[in-house]
């Protein structure tokens, strides 16, 4: 197997690093702590040099690499924090909306990221977390459920 | 407001500067530079190591042939036997484990649509091999979770996956998702009470796909006859499995697709009425309404479903559920 070249690597990283910046931001909340997670999971992939099929794998294999590397690191700072993560602001531009998924469970979004953001179905999704289908059905709707409730609350404000 | 639009309009946002993904690409240059520098190293001192094994080898099997002869003849010990019954979950589980109990063997075969699942232990997550299914599905196999493994072969014996080194399965567009649903004797199936927050790890070697699932919230119910399904579709429902008059589940004739039941066989001495309540007592799961539209926005049909919610209780005619006491 040819090892990555330059020119190679240039085009994962500009094909791909937006969008798994911001499925690490979904788990993280942190701009720099999500710009490590991506850098963590190229370097993966650079030790791994897998195959891929066609650039909607490519893109598949990053963002789950990249949601595990968040993961871990988000658990990590749980375990080893005396206070509760501090939370970057979110930008202005939907504030309400980014602001309130970033409020919901992880495991809620994570999904409604790849859902509403990445657009992939509900099996794809399964697929790519290795979860049952069921269960990222109930994760999408619960989460859509707290969403629907805080954006009611907000609107009675 | 449309919540999707303003959520992607946010995201946006969050974005990589030019000089920062510039960085970025720079960082991993050099990266890949030191890896092959590593890597050509790593070759020339692991050939030199290799050649000197090999003498050593060589005079080893002279000197030892005779002693090797004899121990052929040796009985096998009890041991050994043990570990042979479970060779076959050796990638995935370490052998002093399943030699000590804490691996519990099971070891039952079925056959569906071209495929061989054996049931083949059920086991800790403490008990895994790290390096087959950790590096494999990203290191969250929890340690004091609860395991049913399983193996999966192609009949003609074909890989699943067909990747490079059989460890990625992150191909959304290809391979079975075999999903899985846990049911409980006596009660009506739920699409995922047993199942939420629980993952599927993978690992295959050989065109042998393992399958590990988390069976932690069934292990309570060890005295209501917990059973697993393997099945392609997304939710176990009326128009995949039924319930005979006896209150037996069964696979509805008219569904073709993947299909296993399991007994999970669980002791009865690990059932745990407090954790049994706990689990009953979680947020409702999907309403018909929901789950309906879930299905529609993704251009499916799902109007056989009937909303069957995980504690309802079967009647003693095994027909009508019941709302459970």
């Amino acid at each position: 197997m040819e090892p990555f070249t330059g020119k190679d690597i240039d085009q994962i990283v500009e094909h791909n690093a937006q969008h798994m910046l911001r499925a690490a931001y979904a788990v993280l909340h942190s701009n720099s702590d999500a710009q490590d997670a991506v850098q963590d999971a190229f370097l993966i992939l650079l030790k791994k040099q897998p195959t891929f099929r066609d650039a909607s794998h490519e893109k598949a294999w990053l963002l789950r690499v990249t949601i595990n590397i968040a993961k871990n690191e988000a658990k990590r700072k749980r375990r080893f924090a005396d206070e509760p993560p501090q939370e970057t602001a979110a930008p202005e531009s939907g504030e309400d909306v980014l602001s309130f998924v970033l409020q919901l469970p992880e495991p809620y979004r994570i999904v409604i990221h790849l859902y509403y953001y990445e657009g992939y179905s509900i099996q794809e999704i399964a697929r790519l977390l290795h979860l049952p289908a069921a269960t990222v059905g109930t994760r999408l709707a619960r989460g859509r459920k707290q969403l629907k409730t805080m954006l009611e609350q907000e609107d009675a404000k | 407001m449309n919540v999707q639009r303003a959520y992607q309009t946010a995201m946006d946002e969050i974005a990589f500067s030019e000089t920062e993904l510039h960085r970025l690409q720079q960082s991993l240059h050099r990266a890949s530079e030191e890896q092959e520098e590593f890597q050509l190293t790593h070759t020339i001192q692991k050939n030199h190591v290799l050649r000197l094994l090999l003498i050593a080898a060589l005079v080893l099997l002279v000197a030892f042939s005779a002693a090797a002869a004899v121990r052929f003849f040796v009985p096998k010990k009890l041991s050994d036997e043990l570990q042979l019954n479970i060779s076959s979950l050796q990638p995935v589980v370490n052998l002093s484990d399943a030699a000590s109990g804490s691996v519990t063997t099971v070891q039952k075969t079925q056959y569906t649509n071209g495929l061989v699942i054996t049931f083949e232990a059920i086991a800790k997550g403490k008990c895994f091999v790290e390096n087959s299914w950790q590096s494999a599905n990203g290191g969250n196999v929890e340690d004091e979770s609860t395991y049913a493994i399983f193996t999966i072969r192609s009949e003609d014996g074909s890989p699943f996956y067909g990747n490079q080194d059989g460890k990625d399965f992150t191909q959304p567009y290809q391979a079975p998702n075999f999903g899985y649903n846990l049911l409980l004797e006596g009660y009506a199936p739920n699409p995922s009470a047993l199942i939420d927050h629980h993952n599927i790890f993978n690992y295959e070697e050989n065109n042998v796909l393992y399958k590990a699932y988390d069976i932690t919230d069934a292990v309570p119910f060890a005295d209501k006859h917990p059973y697993i399904i393997i099945n392609d579709g997304m939710i176990v429902s009326p128009d995949i499995m039924r319930i005979d008059k006896d209150g037996e589940f069964y696979f509805d004739e008219h569904y073709t697709g993947i299909r296993a039941m399991f007994d999970l066989n669980l002791n009865p001495a690990l059932a745990d009425p407090a954790k049994q309540a706990e689990v009953l007592e979680r947020d409702p799961l999907f309403t018909y309404d929901e789950i309906v539209a879930l299905f529609a926005e993704e251009g499916r049909s799902y109007d056989n479903y009937t909303p069957l919610v995980f504690n309802e209780v079967i009647d003693e005619d095994g027909t009508e559920p019941a709302t459970a006491q």
